[in-house]
């Protein structure tokens, strides 16, 4: 009875002290922000394995956040334009254009429908100061031109593309040019002409993005006159194009006329970056090819002369749920002044930061009703290392912001890509202190090794990271380990090389003698 | 120049290499087969191939280290070769080949002395090698590659008494019935599989039914 007692007692001073130990880790386990999605990375072998998030949720805004009347509806695409600090949303469902800046403030706020022809406008004098509206807007796009702003909207439902000017940053924008379905021959007159997304280049080229177009995008030159279509992608190897390829020999030429023709995939969206290079994306599931191009002026693919072309953008994997293929469908990609690459998923709803070299950074985001979650994003769009995404369905504008284990690996990521190998070891150190799966820092790591003279330790870090990277160590270290043991290389040399004369000598001897022997028995 | 034929059997093999068109037959003619010698050399051969994945340098290895599993090299490689040699009897007793099983199985281990040194010497050669160096790997292993098949074709032709052209027709056979003989394996495996499934299922039925 006794013994019963006291363990009663020792029973509840431990429930008590099991109770406030609980409690004191619950408090602290609150205070960690913990996201509604798992971070990934991709291992050697290409299989999924933790990480560190790199994002995370900064605020998210809705239109009643911007003191908008009827709210965001369905918003198609977002553009910063760094110069005025200014935020783009095409409001698509409400058919105008918000435009805001990076506070999100209801003052800070102004709406624009209804758009004037300006005084500038070239192509019918008889439409100035009259006045019209836009029709489902779906893309938009601002840019400093000899120093005038310009605004184009790709103004989707009513087939044109409006350039805007204004007289100063608070006034209104007043079109002075209207890019339309052109009338060259060399336009199908069959296709409609919906202009989806809009681009224009430093020398006043406009890029328009149609998707029933496959050809590329439709190029206009600054004055509206249509030069020709601009960086199509390659067509999909297939097996009617393999077909093709055979029974081209086989029929004639009138046969082959009724055939299905390959054609390539068109792509859905694109971007230009501060250098005037073009990235474009393609949405549709059954493109492999071409993904993500990065395209110069002439519309030749960078990635391709770089050897990456066939690189896989996006998710790696392809998950079936019941029969239905969740294959990663890029639908908007941007680019930040490094030149990292942002491509946003709609299948996943995640983005994939990757760097100018195409090195996988951060995988973050996903589908779902929580904050930092999407339903159907539609636009992405990167400023000062943070991260806009738009979602249609949702009506809402996500912004993410570094952790700072992001900032750490953009810290790293600029020393490495500006070749200061030496200089990020640190900061990969810590890197991989507090994520010892994260890819790039092995890579990284190896580098720096190899930088300092330490082959052995770079080697280390290259296995199962980087072949060309070991390669690359592996020469030094094989040089360094025959210099350093020359004496020892030498003498295995010479000993080999005298004990085979030796024994070729005594061979010979003994063959000598054993003829004499035999000789002399004869004999 | 006159060779002394008297060979102990490991020295054999070594022979047929320098001798890569006449030496089965001398092999033939002083009835010089040795079944222990073949067995080692497949064992070899297996022993070199599990190696080879494993051991190759990083910069040439594509193997999938991280789940090492020694059945499909055993399958490869073993079991693959006795296949061959099963799949090549059957084939040759039917039009006029002198080889007993036996022997077609010692010629065609010692033919596979080429292609298993060649595997050992690129397994220790790309740990020394760089990429840019590898011209050095595919000649070794171009080498190895073509003298065995010299040397298998100089087999079949010396063990069964061929010519040319019958001995090559006779391999492109033996590559047929070894890929019949292994379908029917597996529609074996697959069937007494079912058929277990099948009894497996008689006995807990049965099972349930007593207690």
């Amino acid at each position: 009875m006794q013994n019963l007692r006291i363990n009663k007692k020792k029973i509840a001073r431990f429930m008590a002290v099991f109770l406030i130990a609980v409690i004191v880790v619950g408090f602290t386990m609150t205070s960690v922000a913990d996201e509604p999605y798992i971070a990934f990375d991709y291992d050697w072998w290409w299989e999924t394995i933790p990480a560190q998030n790199g994002y995370i949720v900064d605020r998210v805004v809705t239109g009643a956040d911007l003191g908008l009347a009827g709210g965001l509806r369905n918003p198609a695409d977002v553009f910063i334009y760094p110069n005025t600090g200014e935020v783009f949303i095409v409001d698509s469902g409400n058919n105008r254009i918000v435009i805001t800046d990076y506070s999100f403030n209801k003052e800070n706020t102004k709406v624009q429908s209804v758009f004037e022809y300006g005084e500038n406008y070239r192509l019918d004098p008889q439409k100035i100061g009259t006045k019209t509206t836009l029709n489902r807007p779906q893309g938009i796009h601002v840019m400093n031109m000899r120093g005038e702003t310009r605004l184009y909207i790709a103004d989707h439902d009513n087939g044109r593309v409006i350039a805007c000017y204004r007289d100063d940053v608070d006034s209104e924008w007043k079109i002075w040019m209207e890019y339309t379905r052109p009338a060259s021959h060399l336009y199908d007159q069959a296709v409609t002409f919906h202009p989806k997304k809009v681009v224009a280049d430093n020398a006043g080229n406009v890029y328009i993005c149609i998707k029933s177009i496959t050809r590329g995008a439709v190029m206009f030159e600054e004055g509206g006159s249509f030069s020709g279509y601009y960086g199509a992608n390659r067509v999909e190897r297939n097996f009617n194009a393999m077909l093709n390829y055979f029974l081209k020999y086989i029929l004639t030429p009138e046969q082959m006329e009724q055939r299905v023709r390959p054609v390539p995939v068109e792509f859905s969206n694109f971007t230009i970056d501060n250098d005037g290079f073009i990235y474009t994306v393609t949405e549709a599931r059954s493109a492999r090819l071409d993904v993500l191009k990065k395209l110069d002026p002439a519309g030749r693919n960078v990635f391709e002369q770089q050897g990456y072309d066939e690189m896989i953008w996006g998710a790696f994997h392809t998950p079936y749920v019941n029969g239905i293929s969740y294959r990663s469908s890029i639908i908007d990609v941007s680019v930040d002044d490094k030149g990292n690459i942002f491509l946003m998923d709609f299948r996943s709803g995640k983005i994939f930061q990757y760097d100018y070299e195409g090195s996988l950074m951060f995988i973050f985001g996903g589908k779902g009703e929580q904050k930092g979650l999407f339903n159907t994003p539609s636009a992405i769009e990167t400023h000062d290392e943070k991260v806009y995404i738009l979602d249609s369905v949702k009506n809402s504008l996500t912004v993410y912001k570094l952790t700072e284990f992001g900032e750490l690996v953009n810290e790293a990521m600029e020393l490495f890509n500006r070749g200061l190998y030496a200089e990020a070891k640190e900061p990969w150190e810590e890197i991989l202190r507090r994520d010892a799966n994260y890819y790039m820092a092995y890579i990284g790591m190896g580098n720096a090794m190899l930088s300092l003279g330490e082959f052995e330790e770079s080697l280390s870090y290259f296995y199962m990271h980087s072949r060309g990277g070991y390669n690359r160590a592996f020469k030094d270290f094989r040089i360094d380990y025959i210099r350093k043991n020359f004496d020892a290389f030498t003498a295995i040399a010479i000993t080999v090389t005298v004990l085979a004369v030796g024994l070729n000598i005594f061979m010979k001897y003994r063959k000598k003698k054993k003829a004499k022997a035999d000789t002399s028995s004869k004999g | 120049m006159v060779y002394d034929l008297n060979l102990p059997a490991w020295k054999w093999p070594f022979y047929i290499l320098k001798h890569p068109l006449e030496g089965f037959e001398d092999l033939r003619w002083k009835k010089g087969y040795n079944m222990k010698v073949a067995l080692i050399i497949v064992l070899l051969f297996f022993i070199v191939t599990v190696c080879e994945s494993i051991m190759t340098g990083f910069i040439y290895n594509t193997a999938y280290v991280r789940v090492f599993n020694v059945v499909p090299y055993f399958s490869s490689t073993i079991l693959l070769f006795f296949v061959w040699v099963v799949g090549n009897w059957s084939l040759c007793t039917l039009f006029n080949g002198e080889g007993s099983m036996r022997n077609i199985c010692v010629v065609s281990a010692y033919a596979l002395i080429p292609y298993i040194a060649s595997m050992a010497i690129n397994t220790a050669a790309t740990n020394v090698l760089l990429w840019t160096e590898r011209g050095f790997v595919w000649f070794i292993m171009y080498l190895g590659i073509g003298w065995s098949f010299i040397l298998m074709t100089a087999a079949m032709k010396a063990v069964h008494q061929y010519s040319v052209p019958k001995t090559l027709l006779a391999m492109v056979f033996t590559v047929v019935a070894m890929v019949i003989m292994l379908f029917i394996v597996i529609l074996l495996v697959a069937l007494f599989q079912q058929i277990f499934v099948f009894l497996y299922t008689i006995y807990t039925e049965v099972l349930y039914r007593i207690s």
